[in-house]
């Protein structure tokens, strides 16, 4: 092969190459953070609340180190609905800011607040979900797991029903494990 | 200018006394018409010294060689072809050892063109024309150049690279679509595997195209969906990343410190909610780089 014109073709093939390849790169999308989010918001769906509760907006909070979670309710649930309220997403920064809250999500990273968390939200009818092993039999109704390369979550009936809170069949069904 | 300065010596010496007893020296019309780029014309010419029987020498099949392939091969009417088959009659004929080089020349530069067309089309889009077209190259480099050359090399780029095409080519696809040229590019990039199955960019694009299929299906789940479909698309998912895994753990065998492949093990661990292993690749990344991994 003439060799000027072979190396200009594989130069041109190497150009292409190496701009078509940055394609194919591997961008970081968090899933688990779309994942979380979308379980949280069915959550909110299939549970039922004490009449005091329908009224105002529906919180959802989130008490978390980072913003992930929060960001994606944020952006996709805050103009939605549940039921006749109209969802809102709050972020505390610490316990204390915690007020009437339908839905608190505690992510794994402020998970070490449980027992206060528990004592701030005795009285309420709050949905309190965690993330993290063995955290049903520590006040969650609901406890995110990572089964099988999947995210699920697990229930405890008995923890809604001493919150007033009603959970449809239907979550109770799909969940991984349930203490009723 | 050196190629048309060889060609005008022996034009000039073509002779009508040689074969048919007519007058005109058709190669000679036929170069003339070359010359001022009128190969329509010039076609005519050479195809009627052939068909006369005026004369069949090593030159006049060269010239009819420059001129078909100066004409716009269609498929219906594949000059390149006929200049290769040409070329390829001139060579047999010849035994002057200029000519043969000029001959050499001339058919790789034609055949170089068909390479060319590949790569075009590659660059347009236009993909299963540019493979069609890369094979027509191969065929005709083995048939006309050298019959025994070994395409390894240049079949690693090219399948590589169209493999990459096929794989940016389906981003505003459904996802039926996008799984349909996921799996093309997957066959586009085992053709490289093939050849050489320690090839890293292959391996890595293969996991990659996995990944990011799979994380498509998690980022575009309708907001609203119900608790059984995530689940269900939670599955496919993850069919996708237990494909794309083996060939991402290769391609960092292949080569541990490339940051590329660690990130890129370190977002399908994140997929696949495997925290310890997210955890390993994420600090892997920051010793090998001294920096944070992005949107951590």
């Amino acid at each position: 092969m003439n060799l000027k014109i072979f190396i200009l073709s594989i130069f041109s093939l190497f150009i292409f190459t190496s701009v078509n390849n940055q394609t194919g790169d591997s961008k970081f999308k968090d899933t688990q953070s779309v994942l979380k989010a979308l379980y949280l918001y069915n959550f909110a769906s299939l549970a039922d609340w004490p009449s005091n509760y329908k009224k105002g907006d529906f919180i959802i909070g989130v008490l978390s180190k980072d913003n992930k979670v929060y960001l994606e309710l944020k952006k996709k649930y805050e103009e939605k609905r549940i039921g006749g309220q109209d969802i809102k997403i709050v972020k505390y920064a610490k316990i204390s800011e915690i007020d009437k809250v339908n839905l608190l999500f505690l992510d794994k990273s402020q998970s070490s607040l449980i027992n206060s968390v528990n004592e701030k939200i005795k009285s309420q009818s709050t949905l309190l979900v965690t993330n993290r092993t063995g955290y049903l039999n520590k006040g969650a109704v609901i406890n995110f797991v990572e089964i099988n390369n999947k995210q699920s979550y697990e229930v405890n009936v008995r923890n809604a029903k001493k919150r007033k809170l009603i959970l449809a069949s239907k979550l109770i069904e799909l969940a991984i494990k349930k203490i009723e | 200018m050196r190629l048309l300065f060889y060609i005008s010596l022996f034009v000039l010496g073509f002779r009508p006394q040689v074969g048919h007893s007519q007058t005109t020296n058709y190669p000679l019309k036929a170069y003339e018409f070359y010359q001022k780029k009128d190969f329509v014309t010039a076609k005519i010419w050479i195809d009627s010294a052939l068909q006369f029987n005026q004369i069949k020498t090593d030159k006049v099949w060269f010239i009819r060689g420059l001129i078909y392939r100066e004409l716009e091969s269609t498929t219906e009417n594949n000059t390149r072809l006929v200049a290769l088959v040409s070329l390829s009659k001139a060579k047999n004929l010849s035994t002057d050892a200029a000519l043969l080089k000029q001959i050499n020349i001339v058919t790789q530069n034609t055949v170089m063109k068909t390479y060319n067309e590949s790569i075009d089309l590659l660059k347009m889009g236009e993909l299963n024309k540019s493979e069609a077209r890369y094979l027509k190259y191969k065929e005709q480099y083995l048939m006309y150049n050298n019959p025994t050359y070994n395409f390894d090399q240049l079949d690693i780029m090219y399948f590589n690279s169209l493999g990459s095409a096929w794989q940016a080519n389906n981003e505003l696809a459904s996802f039926t679509e996008q799984e349909k040229q996921l799996n093309i590019a997957v066959e586009k990039f085992q053709k490289t595997l093939h050849i050489d199955p320690e090839n890293y960019d292959a391996n890595y694009n293969i996991g990659v195209a996995y990944y990011n299929l799979g994380t498509d299906i998690i980022i575009h789940l309708d907001p609203l969906s119900p608790l059984d479909r995530i689940e269900e698309l939670q599955i496919t998912a993850l069919r996708l990343y237990k494909n794309g895994l083996p060939f991402l753990m290769k391609a960092y065998e292949l080569d541990p410190e490339n940051p590329q492949v660690i990130e890129g093990l370190r977002n399908i661990h994140h997929a696949m909610q495997d925290e310890e292993k997210e955890k390993f690749f994420k600090l892997l990344y920051e010793q090998v780089t001294g920096k944070k991994l992005e949107n951590d």
